[in-house]
């Protein structure tokens, strides 16, 4: 489980000027949250499932239909 | 006097954190229970806000109906008002949209004399107007879930836009799968090139919801929209196949001219694009 990881993720959902940032330099707005350099990999590689997994996001496979 | 229990159903909006809105920030604090159908980030900041909730995503089970999802998930929302508790339901998107179980559960409540309150969220469509640049206004929209849609008589304006919901859904005839029927989508696509060109564009369309997406936004001709892989996010949009045709009658009736009406801009640019938009 990484803080600075799940930090980051939280940070790109919640803020868009974050994420402006991210999509500008990927690296130093990682590097700024202090992610580790192995979850900047999953990052770039698109790695949703085990990125929510090494964050310590649980739940992360859900249902979405509700009707 | 009305029981004590009181329930108050939010919606945490599409973004995880970002569309939580500030009065559904002081209801999860308050609330002395909080149930949830969320993602998962979501679900991390609703523990951020109270160390009292439970996800309900446990009540989903494959080859489960889903109806029988949704009663277990009203029975787990209501239980704690007899207790006297203010319990908080929250659920991804709008509460209130395509979210059988959260209008089940204030009805339910206030049938039983407790103070149930819906707030609304940010829903899969206001993200839907935002990323495919559509006004409702511009030309009207209708809106449809997909199954009930193919399923039954419409009489519908193909002069308006056309928002089909899950078409995931299509041929779940018991209600408890998850994959759309590719047969099923055929004869929604002959159905709608009853009343749109066969090469009418149709966008599928999928809100971004992990920090890392990008919205899907896919445009495939009607002819070809079996081809397509749906997801449960998935949506359909259908520009109006062309501008709404001036009623003379109604002019008539009215007592006006067509030289009397001050068109609105928006009506000026929904003549001057012609179609499609």
């Amino acid at each position: 489980m990484s803080d600075n990881t799940r930090k980051f993720l939280t940070s790109l959902a919640e803020d868009p000027e974050t994420l402006e940032r991210y999509r500008k330099d990927p690296e130093a707005v990682m590097n700024a949250f202090g992610v580790p350099d192995d979850h900047q990999k999953l990052v770039r590689e698109g790695d949703k499932e085990t990125l929510a997994r090494e964050a310590g996001i649980d739940d992360n496979k859900m249902q979405l239909i509700i009707l | 006097m009305a029981p004590g229990g009181r329930l108050s159903v939010v919606g945490t909006g599409i973004r995880p954190g970002g569309h939580l809105s500030r009065e559904a920030q002081h209801l999860l604090q308050a609330a002395d229970r909080v149930f949830c159908v969320v993602d998962g980030l979501t679900l991390e900041r609703l523990r951020e806000l109270n160390d009292r909730v439970e996800s309900l995503q446990d009540s989903y089970a494959r080859g489960r109906r889903r109806d029988d999802s949704y009663a277990e998930m009203v029975r787990r929302i209501l239980a704690p008002l007899a207790e006297g508790l203010h319990v908080c339901a929250a659920f991804y998107g709008h509460p209130g949209v395509f979210v059988w179980p959260a209008h089940e559960a204030v009805r339910r409540a206030r049938s039983a004399g407790y103070r149930a309150v819906m707030y609304p969220g940010i829903s899969a469509e206001d993200c839907l107007f935002a990323d495919l640049g559509v006004d409702p206004a511009l030309n009207g929209c209708q809106s449809f879930e997909a199954t009930d849609f193919l399923l039954h008589e419409r009489r519908f304006d193909a002069t308006a836009a056309l928002i089909l919901w899950q078409p995931i859904t299509l041929g779940d005839l018991g209600r408890d799968a998850f994959e759309s029927d590719p047969r099923w989508v055929r004869v929604l696509a002959e159905v709608l090139a009853e009343d749109y060109p066969r090469d009418h564009p149709v966008t599928v369309y999928e809100a971004a919801v992990f920090p890392l997406d990008e919205a899907r936004i896919e445009q495939v001709p009607l002819e070809r929209l079996h081809e397509v892989r749906f997801t449960q996010a998935s949506t359909l949009y259908l520009p109006p196949r062309a501008p709404p045709v001036l009623s003379a009658e109604r002019l008539r009736r009215l007592g006006i001219a067509e030289s009397d009406l001050t068109p609105g801009a928006y009506q000026l640019h929904r003549q001057a694009r012609g179609s499609t938009e």
